[in-house]
């Protein structure tokens, strides 16, 4: 089997997955009027279009249409299905009014359809991988990057300059932590922040007086990452998680990249050391082209290839992580439906077997093939 | 070498420090009101102070816990602010004097407000009249609350028969309050002073203790964090302990025997199979699994998910070894499972990769035996990089026996550490957390050392890399 028609699987669930499973109907002809609610809902809801007030409310499964046709799951993975609740097994006889609205992998405790809630599983676990991934690589291509290429001795700046440097940035940090002490709204503080802002552009554009030094960039980046790497990505993330008093999906999403980018670093950080000192690179630096263009141009492109090996790993790293959190039942917000939280509910039902076969086997199937992928890439660059 | 090593073990101190200031600066941010959270402890949740004489018993509670001293050796504060500001520790007396000291800017005025309502009210506490008292008193809690000066004032209007036997506080309260909406703070003011507050902070009275072994007590219980710790480290350390050791004695033979087939097309097949063994989420198949124990039928009548009190209570391995090993074999199984199957890819893999060597290619030549080639030359540096790798694997390890602890109810330290965040026990979470990342550390950095040791070249490189 080619590994990527799994992939295209994967996107076309995540994307489509409203589509597919969805409590409002396809087509609809209620009193009179055609309706396609699953296209017209976000119309609806941003106020350009106009429902009967029983679509905005209503149970979709209790209306009474003179014409309909149904998504291929007729649940959106919220719906509640109250003739059949508490853990309806797929085999078990349900009560559905034909095999269309059957629960093929069963029913949860409140009466939720799994199937439903499985496909919206993977629109989770692509989105939480991919924009971790996403963010952890900017993070760590940007670091790693400095730490690579400057190194301990070239990143060089004036003793006067480096001391502005501090300065400003010891500033910065208390304007902005006044800042969100004020909650952003008292205006002397932004006059600061703004003259702050300000002066750190013009000594930015000094000219050089005085002796150079050399900041250990190398030294201060490789400590930050040596620093997240000793504490176990799990602990750190519990940590981490109650700073933020009610977290929504795109906190637990900074809160995974911040954990991820050290190893995209780390391996950033041995490319571009390993490629700083080739000919060519050498050649570009004494015809004094830009630093940011040989990284950007001469140095990344060469280092992507072993790159594109931990983003797969890390991608699978980040479904895992978010399967973890939602199995606890800390940090995503409730009602988050996803693989981890649907595996949740079998430890107060444990004879609820459909709740942990089908996830699991959708988290298993997803590190496998990322990790497939990962040995792929690793096979190709060596 | 040595200086490798100085230097490797110094920055490792240095990043663990940053690590304590950040999970130190974290519990504050999270905690909450500390205070009020062992008082209730205390006293079973009737915890009840009337305001205005509450900062009194609120700050000799304070004073017992040592919160009444400033959080970090420094600070940097906005001139406007006193650099004894800490000082208040009433959280509710803190909110509203800095309302009222970020609108004025002017701290010598606040502290006189409220000094004011303070001798009011004991003013008012000593007269005799009582409906004139319990009227004062209800209106001065009232206001000692708010922080909007209009409101106050408004609030401060009352009939004149009410306010004639205090005519001469009311109106020095309303001298001060006409004072207060007058001054604003200057441009100036705001800009950011630092304070030097010496060693006699929290953070350092915190990393003392840590270091010299007092993880001090829980928030939620008033136990000892140590003795919870101390109940819950053989458990992760048995489950961890044992599923290593099984990996490693799996993985060398089956690594081995998968690098000496011939290639075949099953062979391939065997390599898809242990990665699809290493996707497997552990906490998948414990949840299968507990699926199945709790099935009715005597499946797996050994293991029983409220087995461990009876086992803790009965002295553990010694006095009962095979219920005990057959009670951790379901846990153990899922840690292992996963492990050994990464391990005898990576096993083969080496294995493979020192078959390629040229001092191999030269010993073949020499016309040994297979056997003394396997195991005399190729095996222990294939191994080599297996004993350094497991220091890398302990993190995950840890990682994946907390979900592991929690499916099976197992009372180590990853469900000690999911059960007081979920009962807001924050000392014990970030005390946790702290000596787990230096358990962490001090691995990876042995599996560092370990690999210096034992290889010369590393040792060469890394002390060439090391002095450029």
């Amino acid at each position: 089997m080619k590994l990527k028609y799994f992939f295209y699987v994967v996107i076309f669930l995540a994307v489509f997955g409203d589509w597919i499973a969805n409590e409002k109907p396809f087509f609809c002809i209620y009193e009179g009027k055609n309706y396609f609610p699953i296209i017209e809902s976000p119309f609806v809801k941003l106020g350009w279009k106009k429902w009967p007030a029983t679509f905005q409310n209503g149970n979709w499964l209790e209306l009474t249409f003179q014409k309909k046709i149904n998504t291929l799951i007729p649940y959106s993975p919220e719906t509640i299905d109250r003739n059949n609740l508490g853990l309806k097994s797929p085999f078990e006889a349900q009560n559905t009014k034909s095999l269309w609205g059957r629960h093929w992998m069963g029913t949860d405790r409140i009466g939720r359809d799994v199937l439903s809630g499985w496909i919206r599983g993977f629109r989770m676990a692509l989105s939480i991988g991919f924009l971790s991934v996403l963010i952890a690589g900017m993070m760590g291509i940007f670091l790693g990057g400095m730490a690579g290429y400057y190194g301990n001795e070239r990143f060089k700046l004036t003793i006067i300059k480096a001391g502005i440097l501090l300065i400003w940035l010891i500033g910065a940090f208390f304007w902005i932590s006044l800042g969100f002490e004020t909650q952003w709204n008292s205006k002397p503080i932004f006059y600061w922040q703004f003259i702050w802002l300000i002066l750190g552009v013009i000594s930015f554009y000094l000219p050089n007086w005085g002796n150079k030094i050399a900041i250990p960039m190398d030294w201060i980046i490789s400590l930050v990452i040596q620093a997240i790497d000793a504490i176990p990505a799990l602990f750190f993330l519990l940590a981490l998680l109650p700073m933020i008093k009610i977290p929504g999906i795109f906190d637990v999403i900074i809160l995974i990249a911040f954990l991820r980018w050290t190893g995209i670093a780390r391996l950033v950080r041995a490319e571009f050391l390993r490629i700083r000192d080739l000919e060519y690179i050498q050649s570009a630096r004494l015809l004094k082209i830009n630093n940011i263009i040989i990284c950007w141009k001469h140095i990344l492109p060469n280092a992507m290839g072993s790159l594109w090996i931990t983003f797969a790993y890390s991608f699978a790293g980040a479904i895992l992580l978010e399967a973890y959190l939602g199995y606890l039942g800390i940090g995503m917000p409730s009602g988050t439906i996803s693989w981890g939280s649907q595996m949740q509910q079998v430890r107060e039902n444990p004879s609820a077997w459909w709740l942990a076969v089908f996830p699991g086997f959708a988290i298993f199937l997803s590190l496998f093939c990322l990790q497939k992928m990962g040995e792929k890439l690793e096979a190709k660059a060596s | 070498m040595l200086i490798y090593l100085v230097k490797r073990i110094s920055t490792l101190i240095l990043s663990l420090w940053i690590i304590s200031i950040c999970l130190f600066f974290l519990q504050k941010n999270v905690a909450g009101d500390i205070v009020m959270l062992q008082s209730k402890s205390r006293s079973n949740g009737q915890f009840y102070i009337h305001p205005l004489a509450a900062e009194k018993v609120y700050r000799a509670e304070a004073v017992r816990l040592n919160l009444h001293r400033p959080l970090f050796y420094f600070s940097l504060k906005a001139r406007l602010i006193p650099d004894t500001f800490y000082q208040i520790q009433y959280p509710e007396a803190f909110k509203i004097q800095k309302e009222l000291l970020l609108q004025s800017g002017n701290w010598p005025l606040v502290q006189a407000y409220f000094q004011s309502l303070t001798n009011f009210y004991n003013k008012v506490d000593q007269t005799e009249n009582s409906s004139l008292s319990i009227f004062w008193k209800e209106k001065l809690q009232e206001v000692a609350y708010l922080s909007d000066l209009p409101t106050i004032k408004s609030k401060l209007k009352v009939p004149k028969e009410m306010e004639l036997p205090f005519d001469v506080e009311c109106k020095e309260i309303n001298t001060i309050l006409s004072k207060l909406s007058n001054t604003t703070p200057s441009f100036f003011d705001w800009f950011p002073i630092p304070h030097w507050y010496g060693l006699k902070n929290q953070y350092h009275e915190w990393f003392i203790n840590i270091i010299s072994g007092d993880f001090g007590t829980s928030t939620r219980d008033g136990r000892l964090v140590k003795d919870k710790l101390k109940e819950a480290i053989p458990w992760t350390l048995w489950v961890n302990g044992l599923a290593i050791g099984l990996a490693y004695l799996f993985s060398f033979p089956m690594g081995i025997l998968m690098a000496l087939l011939p290639k075949r097309i099953w062979t391939k097949w065997i390599n898809n199979l242990l990665l699809g063994l290493y996707a497997m989420p552990a906490f998948w198949i414990g949840s299968l699994l507990l699926v199945q124990a709790t099935l009715p039928g005597d499946r797996f009548s050994f293991f029983s998910i409220s087995g461990w009190t009876y086992l803790q209570q009965n002295g553990g391995f010694i006095n009962q070894p095979i219920p005990f090993l057959l009670q951790l074999s379901l846990p153990v199984f899922c840690m292992t499972y996963g492990l050994a199957a990464y391990l005898t890819g990576y096993m083969q893999s080496s294995f493979l990769k020192v078959l390629k060597e040229p001092y191999i290619l030269y010993a073949r030549t020499k016309g040994i035996s297979k056997f003394r080639l396997y195991f005399r030359h190729v095996l222990p540096n294939a191994i080599l990089p297996q004993i350094v790798f497991i220091a890398g694997v302990i993190p995950a390890l840890i990682t994946g026996s907390v979900v592991i602890e929690v499916i099976f109810n197992i009372p180590g330290m990853g469900r000690l550490l999911i059960d007081s965040m979920l009962s807001q026990d924050w000392s014990t979470v970030y005390t946790f957390v702290l000596l787990v990342s230096c358990l962490t550390a001090l691995g990876l950095i042995l599996s560092d050392i370990l690999l210096v040791l034992s290889d010369p070249r590393i040792r060469f490189s890394a002390t060439k890399n090391e002095g450029t």
